[in-house]
């Protein structure tokens, strides 16, 4: 008992002001997710459509790749589609948790939060590995020729 | 009165610290990761800003004049500012929120927040800004 009255005088509380900040980073969050959820409706769209271009210069025929390969798109919009769902469980969680007073809703928003970040963090890691990789081997290719 | 108010009162328990945490960790990580590669962007493109002139001389025509480099270089301020300004939220954030935390300072938490919706909402106007530029790119 002691412990808990202790608890509530030294934690952090969300306040009123918490609450509005927490209210309107959901209200993003969903923008950003369905934004996210069109785009990927617009990407498959693309993918259908006609692939290369040749822009005529000067006697040059130079050739510009305007759309993607579907298999990529399929690849992308499945990670995409990952990270979305738990920024919108994030978003959906912590809406109803600031709502309906629910410190376990809260929770499991912030956990979803989280697990947001720690996946576009190992994206982030695995793009920066594979740009080294190929500077790398620019870099070799020069050196040896 | 005050029992009622404080049970029924949302707090930063120690689940919800531990997780918000983490949070802060990876969101600076990310922050400071976009720092670094805006930095690298802006070096790459001043040490080829004449390749990739050309290169655009080719596909666009009357590209190669003097006022056409200046619009490139204009746009990737621009770009570079944008970013600039979405991973400075996201590093104030995960720095405040942390900070709000560990000294169990609620003007701080709550700046941190308020720095994560800065970061979100930008995040979203971006978002929204790219979706209908893919949608005129379609027709």
């Amino acid at each position: 008992m002691e412990q808990n009255t202790e608890n509530s005088l030294f934690d952090l509380s969300i306040d009123e002001t918490a609450k509005d900040h927490l209210r309107r980073i959901c209200s993003w969050t969903l923008v950003i997710v369905i934004t996210a959820v069109i785009g990927y409706v617009v990407a498959i769209i693309k993918a259908f459509m006609p692939k290369t271009q040749v822009v005529q210069s000067e006697g040059f025929g130079v050739s510009v790749s305007t759309g993607q390969n579907l298999g990529s798109v399929i690849f992308g919009i499945i990670i995409g589609l990952l990270i979305n769902y738990f920024l919108y469980q994030f978003a959906n969680l912590t809406k109803r948790g600031v709502n309906g007073i629910s410190q376990t809703d809260l929770n499991a928003g912030f956990y979803n939060l989280k697990i947001y970040f720690v996946i576009i963090s190992i994206l982030v890691i695995i793009a920066l590995a594979i740009v080294l990789l190929a500077v790398l081997a620019i870099g070799a290719d020069a050196t040896t020729k | 009165m005050d029992d009622n108010q404080s049970i029924l009162e949302l707090q930063v328990d120690q689940t919800a610290s531990k997780n918000l945490s983490e949070v802060s960790r990876w969101a600076k990580f990310l922050s400071i990761a976009g720092f670094v590669f805006m930095g690298c962007m802006l070096i790459l493109f001043i040490a080829m800003r004449s390749q990739i002139a050309s290169t655009l001389s080719q596909v666009i025509p009357g590209f190669a004049d003097v006022n056409s480099l200046g619009v490139l270089v204009a746009f990737f301020i621009i770009i570079a500012g944008i970013v600039f300004l979405l991973m400075y939220f996201l590093f104030r954030g995960s720095i405040l929120i942390k900070k709000g935390i560990e000294t169990k300072s609620q003007d701080m938490f709550n700046n941190g927040l308020a720095s994560l919706k800065a970061y979100f909402m930008m995040y979203g106007i971006l978002a929204i800004i790219a979706l209908i530029s893919n949608f005129v790119s379609i027709f």
